[in-house]
């Protein structure tokens, strides 16, 4: 079947990073209309009458969140969430480097309907290339009138500030983010306050995934009507699904919400490498619990996904064949969150390590069946006793492979050879 | 709308003040919710997750430390859940916890142990070995760091940024790997360090002193008041098998809101050093030989007599006693003036003139709400460290904060620092007196021709005096702290405050002054002065006896017959060694009571030891003019005695009975500090006046031509104070001994730059005849045009090259270096 | 840390960079509402100028800025990204996240380890090369398995394009270019990759 490119079109055909081209196939239409002929509210009106839902992984309505910043006179912050750094996802970096005005469009249209006075881009520390695009980008729009003071001679100005973090996970957290984003440590807050009500130093600050800001311009184009023909009635619009792992066109697929898995993973992705069986699949990232092959079925927008026991997440798809240990797959996860961790909090700090050596000890044949018991009590140690997400997020992919594939680690402990055939891996981490 | 909120805490209704934390709220109705990271008096961080409650309406358990009270608010603290959570953090915590209680600091007074004992788990289940950490890191002069036993709750380094302002002690890398540290090549320097040791709750920071010293149930605990500055921070000394084991903080909020300096802290080792005199020493020729108490009592008595007779009473003079209690300062003025009959008495040792001022009576609390704070040629740090707390705090809630002075105060909080040379700083204070009598800035620019110094460390392009007067024309509060060295700056500061009141009477204004010992304060309302009989009652027009200034100079002429000294190194702390020099070598008959055989005390004739403050019970005067009492710690030891037994028994041997009982003299104590108390407080003193009855006279006599060294270029001299240096204490404390200051001349860039000076060089520094030599340091912390020097140091004796005062011209040359052929 | 001598006679200028690139700093800090936030871009730059972050680049940070040097210390070791130790000029940073992993990852460390003569966090001993493993996915999973040298993307690195890496840097080669050329950084060839792992 074939699908209209909305956000991904023209990347891979023409060099959107130069603006006439990105201007020749529409852009910064949008911001010229709203500039033009829309209040702030109407924008906003618009993008919450969309239900454009968050792309940063939670789903949560933008235009909503828009509606939380208090209006008490104190100035405005909006950041745009680039850290993308959660393990299998990877359209934003996609977005960032290959269209870049795209984004700084929506971040524009997002700015004048929460009227803020500056806006900022958490970019992530690796993303060496996209800063550069990003800042030519930015040079251009504003020598085009498109940022800066007076924009197309609106009363409406912009700056936009690209920040580069430096090789942290955490600090795509929002509360993580705005602490690195203030020059310190990208330890997450608590919550309450929120960042609608104290964000960045203390002020009203909105936070939106960059996948997300690129739908703006659209939705204020073309209308949130037509933003709801596309996907499913509660998850509308396109989403870019990263896939990755065992098939055999890995990449980015912007496909309309509610697309089912099966055709996904077998027709867009070109299905799994020659003679290879399906063993799991995660369709959300590396906390997204696994979901088996007999969920092939499912349509991939964020309720379905939550019926099937697992989350879209940031629809980071990582498929696993029969040549992958479900052990080692819950290993690698561990390792990231332990290093990942801000530790700060006792549950998270103490819990991820463990967690990773006690599955190091597993996956060498170490292990015993204490340890699986172990596993499985930190789910209630760890989830929701912390500041942030991620401690939950560090231990709901291995409770679903302990549920699954509980076999796996049974031959593991009884020092049978792994199941999926694997030597024994030291890993220098 | 009301001030208090009703609450359900496991379905008791509990009363508490809006705002409150859920932690603070339990406890108020007598349930405890267990904490790690939380500490009252911190900003709640809510990390260590112990404290977790359920909240209903709350989807998640909440932290009770960061969660405040609501109105209706349903909080359960027990349930299964929150049970299980607990045992979930402490088995955590206990993870990679080496559990080696048995031989920890902590063990018997440790939250973690306590709390494993209420809530904990049983056994553990740790099936790897545990993460192996550092054990005993040395973050700096007096702490050790144990990485494995550290839970990461913060509270030490919240210390360090929230109330020392300093940030020096932070949290380094992530997750499992987070640690304590600090910046590569730095240590935590701090004069605030200890404070972290009793702020952490398990025993990862432990005091050097202490370490394996002691057990919390070997130790009895004797409430007391530090006597190292004249703050008075509450104390209590714990003492293991009658030695004085640590000494810790004994909350007192008014004072020292439970937190300590570390000279406080841990300069106590002196107490038990071997290098103590503990007998009576008597001069045979060159040596000392030990004697009685008898013995060496008769022989004053005796060589005071001849004196007296040979030469009057008032060949005799005694110096001294801002280290005494009230009680034996009292005591120390009686025997001077009855015993002796001498009016020549005085407690200033080290060049203060002034140190209490009646005008403009200030008290620490007056910081925590004043909006602005001038410190004038003063540095809080080094002199009242513990208040200097107060000080940060307040700038750090947004209270200006001006220092003006030859010497910047290092702040990390923010500041403003107006350089001012001291000769004329008092000009200074009356010209910014005339621009806010004239009641607009504008006006006029601040021309400082000769009074501002050239432009310093202070804020670019903003006119020092013009910052001064507008901070000070908007205030409502304003705290002076003054150094108090010289009364002509004192009258200027007191003309600016009359300006401030004039233009509002709802202006609360008040003056602080450290005291340059701990009771300099209650030694000046006990009469040791020559001017002042107990109780500020001034002496007769016409019978004031000589200061120490007056007093060493007759001696150094030949006037003066005794000397009597009493805890007074004046070698050392006196801002003229060489007048000192002259005077204890030409005085015939020297006494000198001390704790150690210092530099004075060797060229004594008579050498009394004197028992420490742990020996003494007894009342002192802190800086604010609060009377605190103490009681008698420790013993004096077989052979030292109380400053106070001394000098009644030596009255006695002069043949004069100074007073029936102690208790006589306590009650006549207290009577005279009851008179002079007002609200409270102890009043000061008047200041002195221009002319006033009093004054001490300028020392002159010593005043000393420049020989002319064509070659050098004059600076400004300006000794500083410094918390680890004088003559005292610190000195013979082995704890000190790394740091206490070393003599060295520090210049500014641009001066060095054109003296050539590079770092370390040997820099000569003379006046008159006098010469020393130091080496160089170059800091853009210090103010062009002088060469800083601290006080109290290490090495040559720079007071040499002063004459009264604590800053003077010098000669500045770089030595060159002469070849040995 | 004074300024002291300005362009030498092979005429590079040897001012410390915070001298040199004063208005840069100065262009940075004015873009946030408040300096602090300037930290991590003077960290940057201090790494940029001299290939990690040195005592003396945390000193003047922490002057600059008006904190303390234990601030910056801490939030610069919060950041995996900062080197707080000399490194090679090319610092390699193989991703170790899953897929990566799962596709040659490992197998590509082991063969950089043999190519190189060093172990993983090591440096060569002509201080070209300094080889890392980094437990972050660098969210280049379509073109596993990844790795970046300098924060330059290099996708699908078999043992025979890793030496081809190799060889080009050691020819002098344009980081950013080769990036673009060997790295299949173009679209097409890594999204919607045809190529099979
Ligand atoms: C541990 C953790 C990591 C996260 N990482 C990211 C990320 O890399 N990018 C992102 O956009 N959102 C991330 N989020 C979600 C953000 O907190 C936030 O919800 C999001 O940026 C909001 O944007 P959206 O509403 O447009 O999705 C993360 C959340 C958690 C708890
Ligand atoms: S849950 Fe983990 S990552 Fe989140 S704030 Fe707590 S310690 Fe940091
Ligand atoms: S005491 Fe509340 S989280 Fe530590």
């Amino acid at each position: 079947m074939k699908y209209e490119k909305v956000l991904t079109k023209g990347i891979g055909e023409v060099d959107l990073t130069r603006i006439e081209n990105y201007e020749a196939q529409g852009g910064y239409q949008a911001l010229r209309k709203a500039l033009k002929g829309m209040t702030p509210q109407e924008v906003h009106g618009e993008v919450k009458r969309a239900n454009l839902r968050g792309r940063g992984g939670a789903g949560f309505p933008a235009g909503v969140k828009w509606g939380f910043l208090p209006d008490d006179g104190r100035p405005r912050y909006l950041c745009c969430n680039a850290d993308e750094s959660e393990p299998g996802t990877f359209n934003n970096r996609m977005l960032i480097e290959y269209n870049p005005h795209l984004l700084i469009e929506g971040i524009l249209l997002a700015a004048y309907a929460v009227r803020a006075s500056r806006s900022f881009i958490y970019l992530r520390g690796e993303f060496r290339k996209g800063f550069r695009v990003l800042t030519a980008a930015i040079e251009q729009a504003r020598a085009k009138g498109y940022l800066g003071d007076k924009i197309l001679g609106s009363d409406f100005s912009q700056e936009i500030v690209v920040h580069r973090g430096a090789g942290a996970y955490i600090c795509g957290e929002e509360t993580g983010l705005l602490s690195s984003l203030e020059g310190g440590r990208g330890e997450p807050r608590i919550k309450p306050p929120f960042p609608a009500v104290a964000g960045l130093y203390g002020m009203p600050t909105v936070v939106n995934n960059v996948e997300t800001l690129c739908n703006v311009p659209f939705i204020i184009e073309r209308g949130a009507d037509w933003f709801l023909s596309i996907g499913t009635e509660k998850s509308p619009g396109t989403k870019i699904f990263s896939v990755s792992g065992m098939v055999r066109r890995p990449g980015n697929y912007e496909l309309p919400l509610g697309i089912p898995l099966r055709e996904l993973i077998e027709d867009v992705a070109g299905g799994l490498l020659p003679g290879r069986r399906l063993k799991a699949v995660q369709p959300g990232g590396a906390s997204s619990p696994v979901l088996l092959p007999e969920h092939l079925d499912i349509p991939l927008d964020f309720d379905s996904v939550q019926q099937a026991g697992s989350i879209l997440g940031t629809a980071g798809v990582m498929v696993f064949d029969d040549t992958v240990c479900m052990v080692r797959t819950a290993l690698y996860y561990a390792d990231f969150f332990s290093h990942e961790s801000c530790g700060q909090c006792t549950p998270c700090r103490e819990g991820t390590a463990w967690t990773a050596r006690l599955l190091r000890k597993i996956e060498r044949g170490e292990g015993t069946r204490d340890d699986i018991e172990v596993l499985k009590s930190l789910r209630s140690a760890m989830s929701g006793t912390t500041i942030c997400l991620l401690s939950d997020f560090s231990i709901t992919y291995l409770q679903s492979v302990l549920k699954h594939f509980a076999h796996e680690f049974e031959a593991h402990i009884e020092g049978r050879a792994c199941l999926a055939g694997h030597a024994r891996e030291v890993r220098s981490a | 709308m009301s001030d208090t909120v009703t609450l359900t805490i496991n379905g008791r209704a509990v009363q508490a003040p809006k705002g409150m934390g859920l932690v603070e709220a339990a406890a108020l109705a007598g349930i405890e919710i267990p904490v790690f990271c939380h500490h009252r008096k911190l900003k709640p961080v809510g990390v260590c997750r112990m404290c977790l409650v359920e909240v209903e309406g709350q989807r998640k358990p909440v932290p009770a430390c960061t969660t405040q009270v609501a109105d209706g608010m349903v909080v359960r603290t027990e349930s299964d859940l929150i049970r299980h959570l607990r045992q979930g953090v402490l088995e955590f915590l206990l993870l990679n916890h080496p559990l080696d209680c048995p031989v920890c600091d902590k063990g018997g007074e440790c939250p973690l142990q306590d709390n494993t004992f209420k809530y904990g788990p049983a056994t553990s289940r740790l099936s790897v070995p545990k993460m192996k950490k550092r054990k005993a890191v040395d973050l700096g002069n007096f702490i050790v760091l144990d990485e494995e036993r550290c839970i990461l709750c913060r509270r030490c380094t919240r210390f360090d940024a929230e109330v020392a302002c300093e940030g020096t002690l932070v949290v380094g890398q992530r997750a499992h790997e987070a640690l304590i540290t600090t910046a590569d090549g730095e240590t935590y320097d701090s004069y605030f360090s200890g404070n972290v040791i009793e702020l952490c709750p398990v025993g990862a920071l432990t005091s050097k002193a202490y370490r394996f010293k002691g057990r919390p149930w070997d130790l009895s605990r004797v409430p007391s008041v530090c006597t190292a500055c004249p703050v008075g921070c509450n104390i209590e000394l714990d003492f293991r098998f009658g030695e004085l084991a640590r000494v810790l903080s004994r909350e007192n909020p008014e004072v020292d809101n439970g937190w300590l300096c570390d000279r406080g802290r841990f300069n106590y080792r002196y107490v038990h050093s071997a290098d103590r005199v503990t007998q009576p020493l008597l001069r045979r020729g060159d040596t000392f030989v030990p004697v009685s108490w008898t013995e060496a009592l008769m022989e004053i008595a005796s060589r005071l007599r001849s004196v007296v007779r040979d030469h009057g009473p008032e060949a005799v003079g005694f110096i001294g006693g801002g280290r005494l209690t009230n009680e034996e300062a009292y005591t120390f003025q009686k025997l001077a003036r009855e015993a002796v009959g001498t009016p020549h008495i005085d407690h200033r040792v080290a060049g203060q003139k002034v140190t209490s001022w009646a005008g403009y009576p200030g008290r620490l609390d007056d910081i925590d709400g004043a909006d602005v704070v001038v410190l004038v040629d003063v540095l809080p740090a080094e002199q009242m460290p513990v208040a200097d707390l107060r000080i940060r705090r307040a700038a750090q809630r947004g209270a200006a904060l001006l220092a003006l002075g030859p010497a910047a105060p290092g702040y990390r909080v923010p500041h403003t620092f107006i350089p001012v040379m001291p000769a004329g700083l008092a000009r200074f204070l009356e010209e910014a007196a005339s621009l806010v009598a004239e009641g607009e800035g504008q006006g006029r620019t601040g021309e400082l021709s000769t009074t501002g110094a050239p432009a310093g460390p202070g804020p670019a392009g903003v006119d020092g005096q013009e910052a001064l007067v507008r901070a000070l024309r908007s205030a409502r509060r304003v705290v002076a702290i003054w150094g108090g060295t010289d009364a002509a700056v004192g009258r200027a500061l007191e003309r600016l405050l009359n300006a401030c009141r004039r233009t509002g009477d709802d202006r609360r204004l008040s003056v602080l002054i450290p005291g340059e010992q701990a009771n300099s304060r209650g030694a000046e309302a006990m009469g040791v002065r020559p001017d002042r009989l107990p109780g500020h009652r001034p002496v007769e027009a016409g019978a004031a006896g000589l200061d120490t200034a007056g007093m060493l100079q007759a001696a150094a002429q030949g006037r003066l017959h005794a000397l009597y000294l009493v805890g007074a190194n004046l070698q050392e702390t006196y801002p003229d060694g060489r007048l000192v020099r002259e005077a204890l070598s030409r005085v015939p008959f020297l006494v000198v009571q001390d704790l150690f055989l210092t530099e004075t005390a060797r060229q004594a004739d008579v050498v009394l030891p004197a028992a420490p403050f742990a020996a003494k019970s007894g009342t002192y005067v802190n800086l604010e003019g609060r009377v605190q009492e103490v009681q008698e710690a420790q013993a004096a030891g077989e052979n030292s005695r109380t400053d106070g037994d001394i000098f009644r028994a030596l009255a006695e041997a002069l043949g004069r009975r100074l007073d029936r009982s102690s208790h006589e003299i306590r009650w006549e104590v207290q009577h005279l500090l009851e008179e002079l108390t007002v609200d409270g407080f102890v009043t000061g003193a008047a200041l002195p006046g221009e002319a006033g009855a009093g004054a001490p006279a300028p020392a002159a006599g010593t005043a000393r031509g420049d020989g002319n060294r064509a070659d050098g270029r004059r600076l400004e001299l300006v000794a500083v104070s410094r918390l680890y240096g004088g003559g005292g204490t610190a000195r013979f404390d082995p704890a000190f001994s790394a740091v206490r200051p070393r003599a060295e001349a520090i210049f500014h860039p641009d001066d060095a730059a054109e003296l050539g000076i590079a770092a370390g060089d040997p820099v000569e520094l003379s006046s008159g005849p006098e010469a020393v030599t130091l080496p160089a340091r170059i800091s853009p912390q210090v103010v062009k045009g002088t060469v800083q020097v601290p006080r109290g140091a290490e090495g040559p004796a720079v007071n040499m090259l002063l004459t009264g005062g604590w800053h003077a011209p010098v000669t500045v040359r770089r030595r060159v270096l002469e070849e040995v052929g | 840390m004074a300024a002291i001598g300005a362009a030498a006679a092979d005429g590079r200028d040897r001012r410390p960079w915070w001298v040199r690139r004063e208005a840069d700093i100065e262009r940075l800090i004015a873009r946030y509402p408040k300096p602090k936030s300037a930290l991590m871009g003077l960290l940057w730059m201090a790494q940029e100028e001299r290939g990690y972050v040195a005592d003396e680049d945390v000193a003047f940070i922490a002057e600059r800025l008006g904190l303390s040097r234990g601030y910056v210390e801490s939030t610069c070791s919060f950041y995996s990204l900062y080197h707080r130790q000399p490194v090679g000029r090319y610092v390699i940073v193989v991703c170790g996240n899953i897929v990566c992993g799962l596709c040659g990852g490992a197998d590509l460390i082991r063969h950089l380890e043999e190519r190189l003569g060093v172990r993983v966090g090591e440096t060569t001993k002509d201080g070209l090369f300094t080889l890392l493993v980094t437990n972050e996915c660098v969210a280049a999973c379509d073109g596993a398995p990844a790795l970046q040298i300098n924060e330059e993307y290099f996708h699908k690195v078999n043992p025979q394009r890793a030496d081809r890496i190799l060889q080009a840097l050691r020819d002098g080669a344009d980081l950013a270019e080769l990036s673009e050329t060997i790295g299949l950084t173009a679209p097409g060839a890594v999204w919607e990759a045809g190529e099979s792992a």
